[in-house]
């Protein structure tokens, strides 16, 4: 076992959090975060596993995490009968998405997900039934599922393959930032500005927390600054996002007494911030 | 005493109800109810085959002992690995639709006095959407002769969408169960049914609210079959609806086209059609009868498919049909068959073929013609009933007339005697119609042509209208 700092810290991150998830069951919280702290957790395991065995362990916790998700969202979008063959076609883009990152080739998998939700799925939506009224719909609704939760979290992969911290501190920044919104404002309702206000609150603690660690994720300093200022206003605009898709599906409003949409909810914000920060990283590196 | 070791409990808790929470991701609310009584007769809506190891899901280890579901035998035993499964796992109490008999209630009352629970799905079968059918008035029986006995409704919202009838693929969705609280009820037997309906389908309202629409879909195509017996002159009457009637209409016969007002439009080869044609023109030129009757039906089939290609793809106003596959496969199963079918075997038939009915449920009829379980078996069960049907009526006589004027080759059946027997086949269909939401109308085929169809024009006009008004 490595007892280097910085692998030690990911082991005491991760048993905080374990202690934290585990007291959310004792204390009562509210439901957004008890459902939060669960999806961190899962998160935090991914990272653990990671460190003490190996990436090919961690990416089988990653797929979970994927499945959990996009289970959960094809759960609540209304589907045709015929949508049932693309829906299943969606599911196996997990191990696409894993055999990819198994394979470190990360061209491969910014290459192969846009083409399989713009093409496979598709003609499966296409053969699958005989009606072909609602095929755009279907097509759109499905995309939208892989696109967050498997090339989302696929991206996260690859960030924790490039260094554990990389991916470490995309999830606590999203983290720290959804938890300083959650504490400054009461609604629900993501008014944009005000949101981002608050979100913008958060910036400094971002910024702290990028530098705090830039030795571990061999990022230069002005890149640590960028990274730390950019998350929590992409974490406001995900928010938005999320508002209007989970308004849509039903569970913007009652998603706590409903028992619906929680990991939707909870992993929102980090499948939308990834890809952005993936893409700056690349940029500015 | 019950057995909480038993390797039966165990395989409940160590492999079904993991693999059940990874696979479908159950989320119960209102367990707790559950703990509150020790006997219950739960009732709930089904839809689907996993419902029952989702409300197993839901049971305590003790519960899961003294807890028998009524399931329907004459499903199960057709599959006999998966029924001697199902009895070892679910040691259900079973039911024979077909049958009716005391047995299966007098076993549920000794389940009962036993201090055993039991799981009943009062629709009788799975629906085919999440919309709650009429329930079965045994169910008031039961909860009337045993009142003291808590009865807990559980509404199961997912499972018609993880695994929805006639499909065979499971797919991993979240399935949402709410037990509601344990009541108890007096009244008589209707009543409580009925009581039990309405607060399932108020349940289901309330789910329903929270999830996703999508736009309603397009009006399907009214669809106008013209029916008789060979000669009557139904293709040329179809074909003549289809241009003279001011919409955008399609015609199937023996050829595949398109009118929009009146103006034949270009359309895309489809293989169906090519290929429903070459096997026709082997039916027409067949030499006997018993070598007509195969290509037919394969033409008949293919016909139907090309009815839903053409509603997928051309989305016309009005289909014209020469025949109706449906209504011709029973007329000829009528002719073939040596002891003659009555009005009420042809309705069950015709709904056979439609797939509203299940072959076990009709097995006098299937015996007779084994050929409608090798379609059902081939899942070919899916025949569509038109809107509207046109019988034109014509002596044989007159169509053998017109057959012989043609110069064309005469078909093994085109003879006074067969189409004499085709027409009291195809009377004997309109009959059976009467009871389908099918509008069956007969006009004389004796007249010109041109004036049956103006007249036809005339009559489907004023339908149109009506159908229209209502909708």
């Amino acid at each position: 076992m490595d007892w280097q700092l910085n692998t030690v810290s990911i082991y005491l991150l991760f048993l905080a959090q374990t202690l934290f998830a585990v007291s959310t069951l004792i204390v009562e919280y509210p439901a957004r975060v008890k459902a939060y702290s669960k999806h961190l957790w899962l998160y935090l395991l991914f990272f653990t596993i990671g460190e003490l065995f190996s990436f090919r362990w961690a990416s089988v916790v990653l797929s979970l995490i994927c499945f959990i998700a996009l289970r959960e969202y094809f759960s609540l979008i209304a589907i045709r009968t015929g949508d049932r063959l693309a829906i299943l076609g969606g599911f196996l883009s997990i191990p696409l998405m894993m055999a990819t990152l198994l394979m470190h080739n990360h061209h491969i998998f910014i290459a192969a997900i846009p083409l399989y939700v713009f093409f496979f799925i598709p003609f499966l939506v296409a053969i699958g039934g005989d009606e072909s009224v609602g095929t755009v719909f279907s097509i759109g609704v499905i995309g939208v599922g892989i696109f967050l939760f498997v090339f989302g979290n696929g991206l996260l992969g690859f960030l924790t393959l490039c260094t554990p911290w990389l991916g470490i501190i995309v999830v606590i920044n999203v983290s720290l930032s959804d938890a300083i919104a959650f504490c400054l404002y009461s609604t629900r309702k993501p008014l944009f500005q005000g949101n981002l206000l608050q979100y913008l609150a958060a910036i400094p603690v971002t910024v702290a927390s990028s530098i705090l660690v830039s030795e571990w994720t061999f990022l230069a300093l002005h890149v640590s600054i960028i990274i730390g200022t950019i998350i929590p206003l992409l974490v406001a605009a995900s928010r938005l996002i999320m508002f209007h898709i989970e308004s849509d599906l039903g569970i913007a409003q009652n998603y706590n007494s409903l028992r619906r949409g929680r990991l939707i909810n909870s992993s929102s914000s980090l499948v939308l911030v990834t890809p952005i920060v993936f893409f700056a990283l690349n940029y500015l590196t | 005493m019950v057995t909480l070791f038993s390797i039966r409990i165990m395989l409940h808790l160590l492999i079904i109800r993991p693999l059940v929470s990874i696979f479908f991701g159950v989320n119960a609310i209102g367990v707790d109810h559950l703990s509150r009584v020790d006997q219950f007769i739960m009732i709930s809506n089904h839809n689907s085959h996993i419902d029952t190891l989702l409300l197993f899901h839901i049971l305590s280890p003790v519960k899961i002992a003294k807890t028998r579901v009524v399931a329907a035998a004459d499903y199960f035993v057709k599959h006999p690995w998966l029924y001697r499964l199902v009895t070892y796992l679910f040691d259900p109490i079973w039911i024979d639709r077909n049958r009716k008999s005391c047995s299966v209630f007098t076993e549920m009352v000794a389940h009962l006095k036993n201090n055993g629970s039991i799981i009943m799905y009062p629709e009788g079968t799975r629906g085919t959407s999440a919309e709650i059918q009429k329930f079965k008035e045994g169910i008031g029986l039961l909860i009337h002769k045993y009142s003291r006995i808590p009865v807990v409704p559980v509404y199961l919202e997912g499972p018609e969408r993880s695994l929805p009838k006639n499909c065979c693929i499971p797919l991993p969705l979240v399935n949402f169960i709410t037990v509601s609280p344990p009541q108890k009820f007096s009244g008589d037997k209707t009543e409580i049914a009925h009581h039990l309906f309405y607060y399932l389908q108020k349940r289901a309202k309330e789910e329903r609210q929270f999830r996703q629409r999508r736009k309603n879909n397009g009006e399907t195509p009214w669809c106008v079959a013209v029916i008789g017996i060979d000669g009557s002159g139904k293709s040329t009457l179809a074909k003549n609806l289809a241009i003279r009637f001011p919409d955008n209409c399609c015609f199937i016969g023996d050829s595949l086209e398109f009118y929009d007002k009146g103006v034949q439009q270009v359309s895309q080869p489809y293989i169906t059609n090519e290929l429903r044609r070459w096997i026709g023109r082997k039916a027409k030129t067949a030499e006997k009868l018993s070598s007509y009757k195969f290509p037919k039906i394969t033409e008949l089939f293919l016909r139907d498919h090309l009815l839903r290609e053409v509603d997928r793809w051309y989305r016309p106003n009005i289909i014209f049909q020469d025949g109706s596959p449906l209504l011709n496969l029973v007329a000829w199963a009528n002719l073939y068959s040596q002891t003659k079918l009555d009005t009420d075997q042809m309705t069950n038939a015709i709904e056979l073929l439609q797939g509203c009915k299940s072959p076990s449920a009709l097995d006098h009829i299937v015996k007779r013609f084994p050929e409608l379980r090798v379609i059902c078996s081939l899942n070919l069960n899916q025949l569509r009933l038109p809107d509207e049907v046109i019988f034109l009526d014509v002596p044989p006589e007159v169509c053998v007339f017109r057959i012989s004027s043609r110069g064309a080759h005469i078909q093994p059946h085109e003879n006074i005697t067969h189409l004499t027997q085709l027409r009291g086949a195809y009377q004997l269909v309109c009959e059976s119609l009467q009871s389908t939401p099918c509008n069956v109308t007969i006009f004389d085929g004796d007249n010109n042509s041109h004036k049956t169809a103006e007249q036809t024009i005339k009559y489907l006009q004023s339908r149109l209208e009506r159908t229209h008004a209502q909708n």
